[in-house]
């Protein structure tokens, strides 16, 4: 039953967001799996701990906590190195300056895609960023990061001013367009199309404004060569309950990141 | 007899609840008073909370008009001390203190459930309580692509939703069957005719249907006793036994309340854009009865969904 627990998830969940202590903190036994993603909104942190709970105690001592600040993450990041990261590719792509020895493990992936593109959709066309109202679900310095790659000639001081609305999903910036509530919407190519199964019309007056180059799905990591939180995530599919969690990432399952690959990836770079 | 004047003014206004966030602006910088209906109560602390994050930097005051009994003195005093470029209302006294002052100065508001009454009034703007009905319709059909008869008892004060909403749902291939009542007498009889019909009921925010808690729970009990699933507008419903909610999200109402702001004092709200629907959704669903009713849920759906109650 949630609707009781409700209140005191939340207070539990504010409460480690904001003290941030590392999982041995509470109890040595029990392997925390920290989420931060400034791709969606944080809102639904509450139900995405319980989901993951629900499926995680199944399977041993571990816990899912979503944090809801990106510098408390990065924090425990630094500091709690028994712990097991789930993130966006973008933000831990921004870590890599910080030389933390990581280990990717997983890559998120929906219709055996790791990738997704995100776009730029308005009813109007021809018309400039900087005169829109832009409907988004993820934060204002992702969406501004996305914007920059999808107008490479806009400067950062022009995109600075941009009109952002934040909103809780994709589908509701799609619907916020549609109802004349913004001007275009930063949303997925699959969000799109969800809405053209539901909403012929809307889908019909939508134009397409740009597109943002390839970007990975979430991705998750750790300090050590340790493989059974790992192993624990990657048979969220054979179950109802880790298959619940996967959807509510908006994935359908992980895929194992060799060691080789991510040392590939890293002298890449 | 001024200077006393003055004195007593200004000892009012110091007395009432009000902060200023930025005391030294810039005289260009528009000056914004928010006033709250009571900021201890959740919803509107969060709406409030949004609403100036999105506003960061600018000249905001704010009054909780919590335990103020005399909530339109102290606004009259408020605002004769210092003018204002908009006043964001937040709940019902806040909005309907401010209506009876009737001030010159662009109100904005949100979180007040009567707020068709101020759709139409001049200088007045705002975010609706409830998701547009087209949205919500959308929804239900992401969530339940099967469920296509959707069944709606309404009163003559939805009678122009209830006719747009069957003008449109076409686009989303389902059908609105929707039975009109004149008074709460009538319920009951009109509810036992429609449930055969349709494959889900969608509760909609309206005074007569829904003028009781009692004549909420007969509709429950109806629609139990046939199988037929409830869709609701307010997440309270989902623990009553709806099977669905789709309701409006508090911070995104905030936002959308603090975009008006802006838009007002530069003087660019688009004509009949006066009152917005919200456009984030906050979604309970309540999994047991999906079981219940052996409703077939599209599970990609799930990734929306704020609350899910299974017990």
């Amino acid at each position: 039953m949630h609707t009781l627990p409700r209140c005191l998830l939340t207070v539990a969940f504010l409460f480690l967001s904001f003290v941030g202590l590392p999982s041995g903190a509470y109890s040595e036994e029990i392997t925390t799996i920290y989420f931060y993603n400034p791709e969606i909104n944080t809102t639904r942190s509450v139900i995405l701990k319980s989901t993951f709970d629900q499926y995680l105690k199944e399977k041993g001592n571990y816990r899912f906590q979503p944090v809801n600040s990106r510098e408390i993450f990065e924090g425990l990041i630094s500091n709690d190195h028994k712990a097991t990261f789930v993130m966006s590719s973008w933000h831990f792509q921004q870590l890599k300056n910080k030389a933390l020895p990581l280990v990717t493990a997983l890559r998120g992936i929906k219709n055996k895609d790791d990738t997704y593109r995100k776009i730029l959709v308005s009813k109007l066309s021809g018309i400039t960023p900087e005169a829109m109202t832009i409907a988004t679900s993820g934060t204002v310095e992702y969406s501004r990061s996305i914007l920059s790659s999808i107008y490479p000639n806009h400067s950062p001081d022009s995109l600075s001013k941009l009109n952002i609305l934040i909103v809780p999903k994709d589908i509701d910036a799609l619907m916020a367009v549609g109802f004349d509530l913004a001007d275009a919407a930063l949303t997925t190519k699959l969000s799109l199309e969800k809405l053209s199964t539901l909403y012929k019309n809307q889908h019909q007056q939508l134009n397409i404004l740009g597109e943002s180059l390839p970007l990975k799905r979430l991705v998750v990591i750790h300090h050590q060569e340790k493989t059974e939180t790992i192993d624990v995530l990657k048979q969220m599919k054979q179950s109802k309950k880790g298959q619940q969690g996967l959807h509510m990432l908006g994935l359908d399952d992980w895929q194992t990141i060799s060691t080789a690959q991510t040392k590939d990836r890293r002298s890449q770079k | 007899m001024r200077i006393l004047s003055c004195l007593l003014s200004l000892l009012l206004v110091s007395c009432a609840n009000i902060t200023n966030t930025k005391i030294a602006a810039e005289p260009s910088v528009s000056r914004i008073l928010v006033v709250n209906t009571n900021n201890s109560v959740e919803r509107y602390q969060v709406a409030q909370k949004a609403f100036m994050e999105t506003l960061k930097g600018g000249n905001i005051s704010t009054l909780d008009l919590e335990k103020d009994n005399h909530p339109v003195d102290t606004l009259q005093d408020v605002l004769n001390e210092q003018s204002y470029d908009a006043i964001y209302c937040i709940g019902a006294k806040a909005l309907g203190s401010i209506d009876y002052i009737d001030p010159d100065t662009p109100v904005i508001f949100s979180s007040v459930l009567n707020w068709r009454r101020f759709s139409s009034q001049p200088n007045y703007y705002g975010v609706a309580s409830e998701i547009a009905p087209e949205a919500q319709l959308t929804w239900f059909k992401y969530f339940f692509p099967e469920t296509k008869k959707i069944g709606v008892i309404y009163s003559a004060n939805n009678q122009k939703l209830i006719h747009h909403v069957i003008n449109s749902v076409d686009n989303l291939s389902m059908q609105v069957i929707a039975e009109k009542i004149n008074s709460q007498d009538q319920l009951a009889i009109k509810v036992k005719e429609l449930l055969p019909k349709v494959d889900a009921l969608w509760l909609i925010s309206d005074p007569i249907v829904l003028a009781s808690t009692s004549n909420a729970k007969r509709l429950f009990e109806s629609a139990t006793s046939q199988n037929i699933p409830i869709f609701a507008y307010n997440s309270f419903f989902v623990e009553m036994g709806a099977a669905l909610s789709i309701s409006a999200d508090l911070p995104t109402t905030g936002r959308q309340a603090a975009m008006i702001v802006r838009k007002v004092i530069k003087n660019t709200v688009k004509q009949g854009d006066s009152v917005q629907f919200p456009a984030g959704s906050n979604i309970s669903l309540n999994l047991k009865k999906v079981r219940t009713y052996k409703m077939m849920l599209n599970e990609s759906a799930l990734d929306s969904v704020n609350e899910i109650v299974d017990e």
